[in-house]
Order: C-alpha cells, then structure tokens, then sequence
C-alpha cells in the first residue's frame, strides 16, 4: 500500500471555496485575521469577497450575519475556540435564534480541533468547543477526520445552506476515505464503517479516527480484531442507519480529543444507541486542562490517550467481556 | 397613507409632532395592556422613530417587507420596541387589533419583538448584536452596488457590550456611508444612570475619534432628529453617521423621568390612564 498524502485540512477546503467563489457569486470569505496560503490565493483573486474583520470573532459573525441576509454564502474562518467560544452569544443569537425565522448561510470554519496546537496551550486546545455547538438546534456540526473529507463538506455547506461549524485539525492529516468511501460519505448518514467487529467496535471523530485506525492495525498484527467507525456529522447523523450497523456489536469504545460525558461524541453516540444492549466506553482527555508543554502525542500520553496505553485499554475491555 | 411627503415646511414638523404625540399615547397605553413591558426605555425613543418611520426616512413596504430597495432597520435595543409596534401597526404590517393582544399567549407581539413580528429584521434585545449585523448589511448593500440605507438604533447601556466596538471600530474602515447608527442616549441602563456605571462621555468625541460622521441633538425634538438625520444622510463624508438623540428615560412619565430604576418600573393602570388624559388628543 501506498503512503497515504499527508494535508492540512485548511488547504483543501479553502482551495474548494476558492473553486465555488468562481462559479457563485455569492459565496464570502471572512477571517479574523487567520490565515494560510490557500487564503492567500483566494484573497488576491476575490478582493470583493473577501474580508479579513481582524482579531473580532463576534464581529465576525455579526457582519458574516448582515451579509447573509443581505444573500451571501458566509464562511468565517478563524482558530476553532475563537471561532465558536469568543463568540458562542454571536452563534445562537444570529446563527441560531434568527436564522430559524430568516434563511442564511453561513458556515464557521474552526482551525485547531482538539490539541492539535499542541505547545499554545490550553487556551487554544479545543476541548469544549464541539459540545458547546452542538447543544444548538438546527446548527450543522461537521468534524472530519481527513483532508478529503473536510474538502467535501465545503459543497454541502453551499448547496445546502443553513448555518453550522467545521471543525479541522490544525495539523496536517493523512487521507483515509478512498475514492469509494468519499463518495459513499454523505453528511446526512455522518459516519462511515471503516469496519464493524462484533466482540468491540471503536466510534471516533476526527484525530482520532486516524489514531483509531493506527490501533486497529498494532491489534492486528497480533491477530486481534476491533472495527472503526467514523462520526463526522456530529449534530444529527441517520440513528436509523448507525444503530443498524453497530446492531450485536458488544462493545464501543467512543475516542474523542474532548471531556468524556460533557456533551461531545460519547453523549452522540450514547443517545444514538439508546435501547441497544451494546456496552459504552468513552475515552477522551481526564477532567482538567493539560498545560504539559510537547507534541500532540506526548499530550495524548499525559492523558492516556497515547497508543500504547489504548491498546492496553482496548486489550483489557475485550478481555473483560470474553 | 403617509402624509409626509407632500407636506411643507412647518405643515411637516407639526405633523410630525402630532405622530410623536399619538405615538407616546399609545406607547402608554400599550404599557397598560402588557405591564410587564419596558415602558421607560419605549418612551426614550418616541421621537426617533417618529422621525424615521414618519418623515420619510425609514420605507418598508409592508406588503414586500424583505423587498431589496427597502430601508434596513435594525433595532437592536429591542427592549424599547413597544412604541414601535402601533407604528408596524398603523402602517399596514400586522392589524391594529393585535396590539390588544401584547405577551398574551398565541400573540407574535412580546416584550422583546423577534423577527416573528412583520417589520423587524433581526433578533433584538441580546445586546451586542445590531451594530455589527448593521455593518454586514451595508457591506453587502456596498458590494452589490445597491443604494439602500441601513439603520441601527441601540440604547446606551447597550454600548457597553464590547461587540458594539468591535463594529464602531470597523465600519469605518469600509466607509460603509449608507450606514446610520442612532444612540438613543437617556443617560440610564438597567440599574443606575451611566456615568455612575462607568462614564460613556464625551461620548460624540469617541465616535468622531473612530471617524463617524457624528451629531448629537435633543431626541424629543422631532424636528432637531429629522434634520440631523436629513443631514448626515445628504453629508458628503464617506464615513458612517451617528446621531446621539439625547433623551429622557421615561420622557412623559415624571414617575420614571429621572428614576435610576425607571427601567425596570412599571406603571399602574390608574398612572397611565392620568397621563394620557393630561396628555389630551393633541400636542
């Protein structure tokens, strides 16, 4: 097998808003002052469409709002807590609340899912950020676990309208839907089997997908099977579907670069699975903010979330059930 | 229907004054039907509105009240929206008979109006709000080349919202001039008057410091707001415009004019019903 190609989310996704900015019109780019150089690009084509509102994320979203009203199709970009917490009142009031009563578009574009900017910190690791937005109704919540993925979403943001959050790594990921399953990949269903394994199936969104993915191979190699399921629609994926393809599986073990229990994957999939017999363990970072300064893994590692200690945990709840 | 443009010179200011008459009458007896109402900050704006929905400076049609050449209002100090609904009213957007019905169940008219009501653009009363989705607005006017104006009126406690700032910081720097940003200034937020909170003044010099086209004027003198708005609309500056209306919270109501609390005061039926027959039918 090849290497899979390695990409920033940002690029993509910008370079496909850039593609839409050509043949529509209406569609509008905002930054609060974040960049990349697929923006650099867009910015010197669509100088009329583009604006950068400076370090101002409720500002952002308000002007992001009286554009939309005005008939555009807004995409306001910034690092993912700012884009969502500096300015959450901005996102119900207008993006929420007035949006049911008047149609808009416009989609907030996140930077830095998780502890994906590792050395900044906590005040820039998105922790919280998911649950928060996804304690909206009717407010899109897309977190894509690769570059291919993050790219597509871009069309059913301006095809389908409405308002919502995308939430992307801050570093660069590897491709893991082939051809076949980005085009399978639809934000209504919002998840993908990468495989289904009976005795344990791991559900993750995001990094973790990948880190999901990486585990599945180490417990391969010693001739143990789990299954990996994706969950990038977090708002509202097909229950009908999900509970259909995790139907006799015992147990899913829920990874998310988030708190456990406060709202993010595990409460998705715990609510998605009510009623089901299968057993729930979620996993994400311990109760408390991680100011351990290193790289993402040596993060994951200060809360037992690196891939040796998974596999440890993945190993002892199959053994817990045999 | 409106009499205002074929009236001439004092025949208009009179007229005017007689709807700002009819109008604070009304936004009395209004109060009485829904006491749970903001009868103070309503009374602050009387003549604001007058001016802009009468004098020719706010046009909506009410059959086609999304329609692309109409005027942008926004009210973001929505709390004060009660004097606005017998004008939405009078004005053909919903029957006069609703307004009986203000914060009675199955009624679209509440304390804080949301857009469920025809006539209003945005969700109003969270503060923080208007003068940034003003600002989009007029951008997005700017940038397709049509010519509508927009209109922001919030209240002065609301400029202690940091979202404010952000949006008088930056219209400017888009000489956004299609945009009209009114200060109802009646001195008293919710629980003290403003400069005992933290001093908002000089408060024209700030705007002027960002570069807003600014003028301040005695916002019960309906004749000084539509000639301050008449004026800043015809100004040929290439920055936005504000006009702080200096006003009295409760202006009609000695109970609540001067009042710290006058915010969160009601008055009694019996109260509104003196007013209103001291007031008489005319000015």
């Amino acid at each position: 097998m090849s290497a899979p190609e390695i990409r920033a989310m940002r690029e993509p996704v910008i370079e496909r808003i850039r593609e839409r900015m050509h043949d529509d019109a209406g569609v509008f780019f905002l930054t609060a002052d974040f960049g990349s150089p697929a923006l650099d690009r867009l910015r010197a084509e669509f100088p009329d469409r583009f604006l950068n509102v400076g370090i101002a994320e409720q500002n952002m979203v308000n002007i992001a709002t009286g554009l939309a009203l005005e008939g555009y199709k807004v995409f306001a970009y910034a690092i993912a807590v700012f884009a969502t917490l500096r300015c959450y009142e901005q996102l119900r009031v207008n993006l929420g609340v007035l949006a049911q009563l008047r149609p808009m578009s416009v989609h907030m574009i996140g930077v830095g899912a998780g502890v994906s900017y590792d050395v900044s910190g906590p005040t820039h690791h998105g922790m919280e950020e998911l649950a928060a937005v996804r304690a909206m109704p009717r407010f899109a919540v897309a977190c894509p676990s690769d570059w291919v993925l993050a790219r597509k979403w871009v069309d059913h943001a301006v095809d389908a309208g409405g308002t919502g959050y995308i939430r992307l790594d801050g570093k660069p990921v590897a491709r893991l839907y082939d051809d076949a399953a980005l085009a399978a990949a639809d934000y209504r269903i919002g998840f993908h089997a990468f495989s289904v394994s009976a005795p344990l199936t791991v559900v993750a969104t995001g990094f973790m997908t990948q880190k999901a993915l990486r585990l599945r191979e180490r417990l391969a190699a010693r001739g143990v099977a789990i299954g990996v399921v994706d969950v990038f629609n977090l708002r509202d994926p097909d229950g009908v579907r999900f509970r259909e393809a995790l139907h006799g599986v015992a147990t899913v073990v829920t990874l998310e670069e988030g708190f456990p229990h406060r709202g993010g994957l595990d409460t998705l999939v715990r609510s998605l699975l009510d009623g089901a017999p299968t057993r729930i363990r979620p996993r994400g970072f311990a109760e408390r903010y991680t100011f351990e300064i290193g790289p993402r893994e040596f993060l994951h590692e200060a809360n037992g979330l690196d891939e040796a200690s998974l596999e440890a945990f993945l190993l002892e709840t199959l053994a817990e059930r045999a | 229907m409106d009499a205002f443009p074929a009236l001439r010179g004092a025949d208009r200011f009179r007229y005017l004054r007689e709807k700002a008459h009819w109008l604070r009458r009304e936004t009395l007896r209004l109060h009485k039907v829904a006491p749970e109402t903001r009868v103070a900050s309503s009374l602050s704006d009387v003549e604001i509105f007058t001016a802009l929905w009468y004098g020719g400076l706010v046009a909506v049609d009410p059959r086609d009240r999304f329609g692309k050449d109409r005027t942008r209002f926004l009210l973001s100090k929505g709390h004060g929206g009660l004097s606005m609904y017998p004008i939405l009213a009078e004005k053909g957007f919903f029957p006069a008979s609703e307004l009986e019905n203000i914060c009675k169940p199955g009624t679209f008219l509440g304390g804080i109006p949301d857009p469920i009501i025809p006539g209003f653009e945005t969700v109003n009363g969270s503060l923080g709000h208007g003068p940034g989705v003003a600002t989009g607005m007029a951008l997005g006017l700017k940038r397709r080349g049509n010519p509508a104006q927009v209109v922001v009126v919030t209240g002065d406690g609301e400029l202690y919202e940091g979202s404010v700032w952000e949006a008088i910081l930056y219209a400017p720097s888009q000489r956004l001039d299609n945009l009209t940003f009114i200060v109802d200034r009646n001195d008293t937020a919710m629980l003290n008057f403003t400069e005992k909170i933290a001093e908002l003044e000089p408060l024209a010099d700030k705007f002027r410091a960002f570069r807003w086209e600014t003028r301040e004027v005695d916002g019960h003198d309906v004749e000084a707001v539509w000639n301050a708005l008449t004026e800043l609309r015809a100004s040929p500056s290439p920055f936005p415009r504000c006009l702080i209306a200096r006003t009295v919270k409760g202006k009609g109501a000695p109970t609540l004019e001067g009042n710290p609390l006058s915010h969160i005061t009601s008055l009694k039926g019996e109260e509104v019903d003196r007013l209103r027959a001291a007031m008489g039918e005319r000015p």
